[in-house]
């Protein structure tokens, strides 16, 4: 169970990025407290996973990066969804969602 | 998928030329994170702190992501191994340099044989430039001049006139023989070519125009000669005004029209002096003019492919002409060759070439094994003495594969370098070596030999692939033996296990022996037959005999005015003081010249491949073969040509066998003339050294052979000879060139090959033989290194240094022994096959076999005993204290 949780949550985490990033540029720090508020502390997104798979979605072409700087007058990189990106995240939300239902089926049938 | 592995790399490349800002970016990126956190949470303080290990993990996870890894590492092997290289100068000094000679070797005999067989022609674009040949199976009569494969005249026509794959071909006749007139006369080697020869080739004159079709209009027309421009300095002084004059060639003018660029030689092996219209054969040759003979093999074709035509177009193409030609002869079947123009290209000559070429490499891949395994245990020694560093790295955290795959760059690095500075040098040198060897082969039958030996893109492949292979074979076993070291004995005693190294050291000596016994075996054969040949002397009496050789056709002689010559030198030498004998033949002994017919006997039966010679009356006298049974021919037989023979015991025996010779008949093909057995000639070897039974036939020299007779001139004193010989045939004839020299200089010829034989494998097997003995001595001072401790209890408790010494050279002895019993063994084997292809050598010679294995253990002998001699100087307690 705990490997392929690790790879269910890979995959989860890219989708759950790319949809935080949907609303807007944002930089590392600022995804992962996203993902902290909406998912209303129940997802705590570590750093050792978050860079990574940051970096990883750069290196696809899902995401693009510049370099800006934040509010408090710091050099800070900005992640934005590229069209290839938004492409993927649209394909994943379908699976998700398609999933989501067949699991919600078998375990609604007693 | 793909698209997002594309951009990864793209993106990846991209990052590798900003490094430094990749590294710079990432620490910003987890600085801000870190500052981020702690402004969102101040009062965490000192529980901010252990994060900053993990954000060192987290940059090198995500850098590593943005680098090639495979890159990086082979970059961080390579740095790591150019540092320990040079903390061990000594060892990467000796091995690179051991490597440069293995590889450089290899690297020249490589450049030479691709000289000789796969690069192309000196000409523009040799690309789209094939050689086609012919080859005929099934039942078949042609005439050959040369090679069975080269083409007619009229075949050449219709192959040009009918294809559809070629924007140029030309004919040629290579290697053709004239003597030039005038002033300095002397023979001359040229080519006869159609006369697109040099728009085909797209080679410009220096001086003066090529070819025109009027040129080629009809045979017999076109006298003009085009010349080479070392020849156009050398025998005609650079003169510009040469054009438009003529020279005269086989007593014919032709005009000069053109001089060759410098440089251009021609397309083959040795340089031709002159071009003329291959029309002019029969002019120049008026005796043999066979250019209208369809059926006769004699041209070489040349032909230029249309751009994008492939050589299998230009093969079915020509296949459809050739049935054409064919037509005419329903039982012969043509097979069509094409191939990219190289030297050597025709089906007969290819093999050879390649088989020799195939030998020599054989012979420097034995010494590139011996370099090997002896840096195989130079790196044996090496690991053991890294065993601890080994280890400490292994405790690091390396894993097996990481150090075995750094161990291996290392030994690549030094393969690499050692080949590079091998391959220079043998490019740099093969130039001069090719031109001394070539200069060994001079003859005045043939221009000067040229091989154009220099970089190429296959030498240089060649050059990296052999570096490349020495480098896994050498380094790989070393390699993975060194990273098994065993963590907890070597850190705590800084030993290592000896025992399988032992015996590695001990087999890779013998497999080294074993290479070096071979090749010293072969060149100890080689210099046995060179010695054999040296002394050899032939079964006739060939000391104190003048050979003259006149070229009566090319000197536009006549049949009558020819007898009337011969007749008339004859009597004026015979007159001579001190002339003991004349005689005259069509062939000279030994001369490598054959003359072949075929003979059916009345019986019915054919005897095929007969060689012959047409002699006068006192020719068997004089070379001293006695008349066994019957008689020689009179005078008057050998003038009128009389239809007699007399053949060899050999050939006595095989044609009539339990009969006597004497009174039968046979058929020649040659004349078609009906012959009667006179006489039977005592067996010798007239024509090859090495067979004593030869098959052989003399008839009488008739007057159709008066154009071409060799004299024979016996006398007393052989330096006199010369000068009787020039006073007689210039008495007739003041413009006539000849050449005359001593009947015992055709020996020469044979001599050749067992000569550079044993000069080449002299070479070898001295290189071979000086870095096994370095291998084995290393292998025994290694050995008595290590086994100080030992040693020196032994000596402690009673053993003599002497005796000590003695037991060192034993052990080391065994290896070298069984290295030598398999060498031996394995040239036993071979050794039939080398005394088939070279004269003098006998298979399994005594004195070969007893001296090369005795001069090898002997040296290595020595190698064993100077590094033992250490022990007998020993101080045992000191030796043990200090251990």
């Amino acid at each position: 169970m705990g490997e392929s949780q690790g790879a269910l949550m890979q995959g989860t985490l890219d989708m759950l990025i790319l949809k935080t990033l949907r609303a807007g540029a944002m930089h590392g720090y600022g995804i992962a407290e996203a993902i902290h508020r909406r998912s209303e502390d129940a997802l705590r997104v570590e750093e050792g996973a978050l860079y990574p798979a940051l970096h990883r979605l750069q290196l696809r072409g899902l995401l693009s990066a510049k370099w800006g700087t934040s509010e408090n007058n710091r050099r800070a990189k900005y992640y934005s969804l590229t069209t290839a990106g938004q492409r993927h995240l649209e394909t994943e939300l379908g699976h998700w969602n398609r999933m989501v239902a067949a699991i919600g089926r078998v375990i609604e049938t007693a | 998928m793909l698209r997002e592995k594309l951009t990864s790399t793209l993106l990846r490349i991209k990052a590798l030329w900003h490094r430094r800002q990749l590294e710079q970016d990432l620490e910003d990126e987890m600085a801000f994170h870190l500052a981020a956190r702690r402004d969102a949470a101040p009062q965490e303080g000192r529980g901010v702190q252990p994060r900053f290990g993990n954000a060192t993990r987290i940059k090198e996870e995500t850098r590593d992501l943005w680098l090639f890894a495979a890159w990086e590492n082979f970059w961080r092997d390579v740095r790591y191994g150019l540092r320990s290289l040079r903390k061990s100068p000594a060892f990467a000094i000796t091995a690179t340099l051991t490597l440069a000679l293995g590889i450089g070797v290899n690297a020249g005999v490589f450049a030479i044989f691709d000289g000789a067989v796969f690069r192309p022609l000196p000409v523009n674009a040799p690309g789209e430039v094939y050689q086609i040949s012919q080859t005929f199976t099934g039942k078949f009569a042609r005439n050959v001049s040369g090679e069975g494969s080269l083409i007619s005249a009229p075949e050449f026509a219709e192959y040009v006139h009918e294809n559809e794959v070629f924007s140029g071909a030309t004919a040629f006749a290579p290697f053709v023989s004239a003597t030039l007139g005038g002033d300095a006369k002397r023979d001359i080697s040229g080519t006869l070519a159609s006369c697109e020869y040099f728009d085909v080739l797209r080679i410009k004159p220096e001086l003066g125009r090529t070819f025109t079709a009027s040129d080629c209009a009809a045979a017999g027309s076109g006298t003009v000669v085009i010349l080479n421009d070392s020849t156009w300095r050398s025998s005609f002084g650079s003169d510009p005004g040469i054009i438009g004059r003529p020279i005269v060639l086989n007593r014919v003018p032709s005009t000069v029209i053109g001089v060759a660029p410098p440089g251009f030689d021609g397309t083959e092996f040795a340089a031709s002096e002159f071009w003329a219209p291959f029309t002019m054969h029969d002019t120049l040759f008026p005796e043999t003019a066979f250019f209208n003979d369809a059926n006769m093999s004699w041209l070489v074709f040349l032909g230029r492919a249309k751009p994008g035509v492939s050589s299998e177009a230009i093969h079915s193409n020509l296949n459809v002409i050739a049935a054409h030609l064919g037509a005419r002869y329903p039982q012969r079947v043509t097979h069509i060759s094409v191939r990219a123009a190289t030297l050597f290209a025709s089906p007969e000559e290819r093999p050879v070439a390649l088989g020799a070429g195939a030998v020599m490499m054989i012979a420097v891949a034995l010494v590139l094994a011996i370099v090997c395994a002896n840096l195989a245990n130079l790196l044996q020694a090496r690991g053991t003495a890294r065993s601890r560093e080994i280890a400490v790295r292994q405790a690091l955290g390396a894993s097996r594969g990481q150090l075995v795959r750094q161990l291996l760059t290392e030994n690549l690095i030094v393969a690499l370098a050692g080949g590079a500075i091998g391959t220079l040098f043998a490019v740099w040198t093969s130039g001069l070596v090719v031109r001394i060897l070539l200069g060994l082969f001079q003859s005045t039958e043939i221009g000067s030999l040229r091989l154009h030996v220099g970089p190429d893109w296959r030498v240089f492949t060649y050059c990296l692939c052999v570096s490349l292979a020495t480098g896994l074979t050498f380094g790989l076993l070393p390699a993975l033996r060194a990273s098994r070291a065993d963590l907890d004995t070597v850190i705590k005693t800084g030993a290592s296990t000896t025992r399988k190294h032992n015996f590695t050291g001990r087999a890779l000596v013998a497999v080294q022996v074993a290479f070096c016994m071979v090749l010293l075996l072969v060149t100890g054969l080689a210099l046995r037959g060179l010695y054999r040949a040296q002394t050899f002397e032939p079964g006739f009496d060939i000391h104190g005999v003048t050979a003259v050789a006149v070229n009566l056709q090319r000197q536009g002689y006549t049949p009558q005015r020819a007898t009337q010559f011969q007749r008339d030198l004859r009597d004026r030498l015979a007159a001579m003081p001190g002339v003991t004998a004349v005689a005259q033949a069509t062939v000279a002994p030994l001369s490598g010249d054959h003359w072949i017919t075929g003979m059916k006997l009345a019986s019915g039966t054919e005897l095929g491949r007969v060689e012959n010679d047409s002699v006068t009356s006192d020719f068997l006298p004089l070379m001293g073969i006695p008349i066994v049974r019957g008689r020689n021919f009179t005078a008057r037989e050998t003038e009128t040509g009389a239809p007699l023979a007399i053949v060899s015991e050999a050939l006595a025996r095989a044609a009539w066998p339990g009969k006597d010779a004497l009174g039968e008949t046979f058929r020649a093909d040659d004349d078609d003339s009906v012959a009667l057995v006179i006489g039977i000639a005592a067996n010798t070897n007239i024509s090859n050294p090495a067979n004593m039974e030869q098959i052989y036939l003399y008839r009488p020299a008739g007057p159709a052979n008066q154009l071409e007779l060799h004299t024979f001139v016996r006398m007393a004193n052989s330096v006199s000879a010369d000068a009787a010989v020039r006073q007689a045939i210039l008495a007739s004839d003041r413009d006539l060139w000849f050449e005359a020299k001593p009947l015992e200089a055709n020996l020469e010829v044979w001599r050749m090959p067992a000569r550079i034989v044993a000069m080449i494998g002299a070479v070898v097997a001295a290189l071979a033989l000086s870095i096994a003995s370095l291998g084995v001595f290393g292998m025994v001072a290694h050995g008595v290194s290590r086994r100080m401790r030992e040693i020196s209890i032994r000596m402690a408790i009673g053993a003599e240094g002497r005796d000590v010494r003695n037991m060192i050279v034993r052990q080391a002895l065994r290896p070298v022994v069984l290295g030598a019993a398999i060498g031996l063994a394995v040239c036993g084997a071979i050794s039939g096959t080398l005394s088939l292809s070279l004269f003098g050598v006998t298979a399994h010679d005594p004195l070969a076999f007893v001296a090369a294995p005795a001069f090898l253990m002997g040296v290595a002998l020595i190698a064993c005993y100077i590094p033992a001699r250490r022990t007998t100087r020993l101080d045992p307690m000191r030796v043990l204290r200090y251990e």
